[in-house]
């Protein structure tokens, strides 16, 4: 047994286990970091490249004034934005007693150093809509993806609501506009900041208005929310423009946020938002960090693991200078596989734990015991799978290219495509996988690969069958046979299986 | 001491086995040759001792400890020296020779103080930061001594080590041979250098097709085979040869005859003189002469005999 030990330490301690540990806690982190952080490139659109335009109307006697906001995604103003808007009353009947068909308006220009475009039209016309481009992407044409707003001629009340993208909430009050946007957080691409920007005729600043929000679960509900069942935050006012965060912890996470501002003192609402403070769990944004470097990176240091511990030895000869040693075939060969496979369980652990602090640390929500736990597993037996086969294989091949190509050649078919090929067979055999039987059949088949394993875990621990990023496919995975004894009896034979299959050829061969 | 008894091993069904009813005893402080042709066995025997293969029949004991059954055990007294040595490439040697010191139980730091001695001893302590791959030949297998020196086994096995050694490389090897032996090693010597074997193997074991055909004893070395008489006339003629048939088959050339096959004892050669003297020819020189080991060895597993 001290030689089982001393070989297994080694392993521990090697170059490539080093070098395999910092590979994945470094692919994972990084990318984790990319995903949640807000300082980083990613595949969303950088928020400061985004504008957002928060327009004002006012009629007075035929002489229209419009007054546009530009915002970034931060709610930083944007300087130099062309804006194209227009007045119109055509295609509508909102208001009623306007006149139609009268001739658009087109109020063209850029934004100024403080995000504002100004312009003065008259006009005997009665215009009751304006027109705008709300939103206006860098590199990206969106010029044709105008917003009205609509007013009633002289007469703004608190009645008229709109609700626009990007989550923003406006109430015309008395020649005044107020807007509650969401905007991104500099610091966290998963928090949220609330951007109020009020604006009104006589060009004043917001007076004293109370924030109130409301955290919420359910579907139905009702909006504007009176006072009494929401939560005061603080009071605000003496701005054009200001940003505030909201004291949410991680059960805001996945829950509707329903913020408002209440006139003070007569608690009358005067504008509303609902946005989402989180869009999804820390279980999800983990799912989707790790589904692209894992897809690939686990199978083949899986591959790679049983290559340069066991088979490039075996295979050159140098394993017969050990073999002479006081230890036995078989022990070294399990000692070099179960060193391979605690470096995997250590790497994923490692990368797994700093991915869920990342998390954790931009957006207050963490892994579940259980779901680190299906995550960390799931992993780590599918490389252990990978690498037991590539150990099955060294037993029989005696040449280094021979192993290696092989292992390149199962990454191909067994990773990348083992579901197609499945699908083939299925098909062949005129598999109905609408119904449960085809689906069982699916899952078996798939299965026959460590690389299902993961999704199979993942399958079991959100008790539905081939949900992606937290999206489901509406099958119970406890109905198409995904269950505890079964996940297990997958895990346990792809551990077990090939490495079992490897000792004892190991012991008996030469 | 390594005991091998009835060693069989067959790769394959369908070809004859690479050794067949193998017996040696390799005595503590004796050096044993093991001679024979590309393919007679000598390499498979070596890797069944040291337990890199399986055997499919038979025994090896290493200091009463059997290879296949007490592997571990028996392990801790073999050292092996292949004929190629093959290490990890990238690898050190302090850092190897340390790595195999941990399966023989040795401390650390110990192993470091030994690896050093070790290496100097056999001078690639100067190389101890080049990886094993820019070794040279003769450099690989001193590291291979050292590294089968590092348990400090009482058994040695060197597998065709002579190959490829430059004149003093060859030398070392015997004098170290010759070292091991006085401390009381055994030492199992495979080697197609036959003269080496002459001269430091105790005994000679000859291999043919997978069998030991013969044991040569270091006390027959100088009278093997057949004995010849070798006869200087000074002047042969064919009657000199037809009188000479009766000791044996003489072969002729010039005045120089060759008696062999003889049909009387070493000691009645005198009778050979006597008879040729009573015939009146004078005889110059008469002598005897035995085969060296290569002729016996030849004679031995050479193809068709």
């Amino acid at each position: 047994m001290r030689d089982f030990i001393y070989d297994l330490r080694r392993t521990l301690t090697g170059k490539f286990t080093i070098v395999m540990i910092v590979l994945i806690v470094l692919a994972t982190v990084g990318i984790a970091y990319a995903s949640v952080s807000g300082n980083s490139s990613s595949t969303l659109i950088n928020p400061s490249s985004t504008a957002y335009v928060l327009p004002a109307v006012y009629n007075n006697n035929g002489t229209y004034k419009v007054v546009d906001f530009a915002v970034n995604g931060y709610g930083e103003p944007v300087n130099g934005l062309h804006v194209v808007t227009w007045l119109s009353n055509s295609g509508s009947d909102f208001v009623s007693g306007s006149s139609k068909n009268a001739t658009p308006i087109y109020i063209n220009g850029s934004t100024n150093n403080n995000g504002y475009f100004n312009a003065t039209v008259s006009s005997k016309s009665n215009y009751s809509a304006y027109y705008y481009s709300s939103e206006y992407i860098s590199d990206v044409n969106t010029s044709l993806i105008y917003v009205p707003i609509y007013y009633s001629n002289n007469n703004l009340s608190s009645s008229i609501y709109s609700a626009m993208y990007p989550n923003l909430g406006l109430n015309l009050v008395n020649h005044s506009f107020y807007y509650l946007l969401k905007v991104a957080n500099e610091s966290s691409k998963i928090k949220s900041n609330l951007l109020i920007y009020y604006n009104s005729d006589s060009g004043k600043p917001m007076s004293n208005e109370d924030i109130y929000y409301f955290v919420t679960n359910a579907t139905g509900y009702g909006i504007p929310m009176p006072e009494s069942q929401m939560t005061y935050l603080r009071t605000v006012g003496g701005f054009h423009s200001d940003i505030f965060s909201l004291p949410l912890n991680r059960t805001a996470n996945n829950a509707l946020i329903i913020v408002e501002l209440f006139s003070t003192p007569k608690n009358e609402t005067v504008a509303y938002a609902g946005t989402f403070y989180s869009s999804s769990s820390a279980s999800s944004q983990i799912e989707g960090i790790l589904q692209l470097p894992y897809e690939f990176l686990i199978p083949i240091l899986g591959i790679f693991s049983a290559y340069f511990y066991y088979g490039k030895d075996k295979a050159s000869g140098v394993l017969e200078s050990i073999i002479t040693r006081p230890v036995t075939k078989g022990r070294i060969m399990v000692s070099r596989f179960t060193g391979g496979a605690l470096s995997f369980l250590a790497a994923i652990f490692i990368a797994l734990a700093l991915t869920d602090l990342l998390v954790l640390k931009y957006t207050d929500t963490a892994l579940s015991a259980s779901s680190f736990a299906s995550i960390l597993l799931g992993y780590t037996v599918e490389a252990i799978g990978f690498a037991g086969i590539v150990y099955f294989v060294s037993q029989f091949v005696k040449s280094q290219g021979g192993i290696l190509g092989i292992g390149i050649g199962l990454f191909f078919v067994m990773v990348i495509f083992w579901s197609m090929l499945m699908d083939i067979i299925l098909f062949e055999v005129h598999a109905n996988l609408a119904v449960k039987s085809g689906v069982v059949d699916t899952i078996i088949l798939n299965s026959l690969s460590p690389a299902y394993f993961p999704t199979l875990v993942l399958d079991y621990h959100t008790n539905s069958y081939g949900s992606i990023l937290g999206v489901g496919s509406g099958i119970l995975a406890s109905s198409v046979g995904i269950t505890l004894a079964s996940v297990v009896i997958v895990g346990i034979i792809w551990v077990v299986v090939p490495a079992l299959a490897s000792f004892f050829l190991a012991r008996s061969r030469d | 001491m390594i005991q091998i008894t009835d060693l069989i091993k067959q790769y394959s069904r369908n070809q004859p086995p690479a050794v067949r009813n193998l017996s040696l005893e390799i005595n503590d402080g004796e050096i044993m040759g093991f001679a024979g042709l590309n393919g007679a066995g000598k390499t498979t025997t070596i890797r069944i001792v040291c337990g890199i293969i399986f055997p499919t029949g038979g025994k090896v004991l290493v200091n009463g400890k059997d290879i296949v059954k007490e592997k571990v055990a028996a392990s801790k007294h073999i050292g092996w020296v292949p004929e190629l040595p093959n290490f990890e490439p990238t690898g050190k040697s302090v850092q190897l020779l340390k790595y195999y010191a941990g399966f023989y139980g040795i401390p650390p730091k110990e192993a470091e103080t030994k690896a050093e001695t070790l290496l100097k001893k056999f001078n690639i302590w100067d190389a101890r930061k080049r990886p094993l791959k820019d070794y040279s030949q003769g450099m690989k297998k001193r590291f291979s001594i050292a590294a089968a020196m590092m348990g400090d086994p009482d058994n040695f096995l060197f597998d065709e080590t002579l190959n490829g050694l430059d004149p003093e490389g060859v030398k070392n090897m015997r004098d170290f041979m010759l070292s091991l032996k006085k401390e009381g090693k055994a030492v199992f010597l495979s080697s197609h250098i036959l003269s080496e074997l002459e001269n430091v193997a105790d005994r000679i074991a000859i291999i043919k097709r997978g069998e030991i055909v013969k044991v040569v004893e270091r006390s027959e070395l100088s009278n093997l085979g057949e004995l010849s008489v070798k006869i200087v006339l000074q002047k042969a003629d064919d009657n000199a040869v037809s009188l000479l048939q009766q000791f044996g088959k003489p072969e002729n050339s010039g005045n120089e005859i060759t008696l062999r096959s003889l049909n009387i004892p070493s000691d009645e050669v005198y009778k050979v003189t006597e008879a040729l003297f009573k015939a009146g020819y004078r005889v110059i020189s008469i002598s005897t002469e035995s085969e060296g080991l290569e002729d016996y060895f030849l004679e031995l597993v050479g193809s068709g005999k």
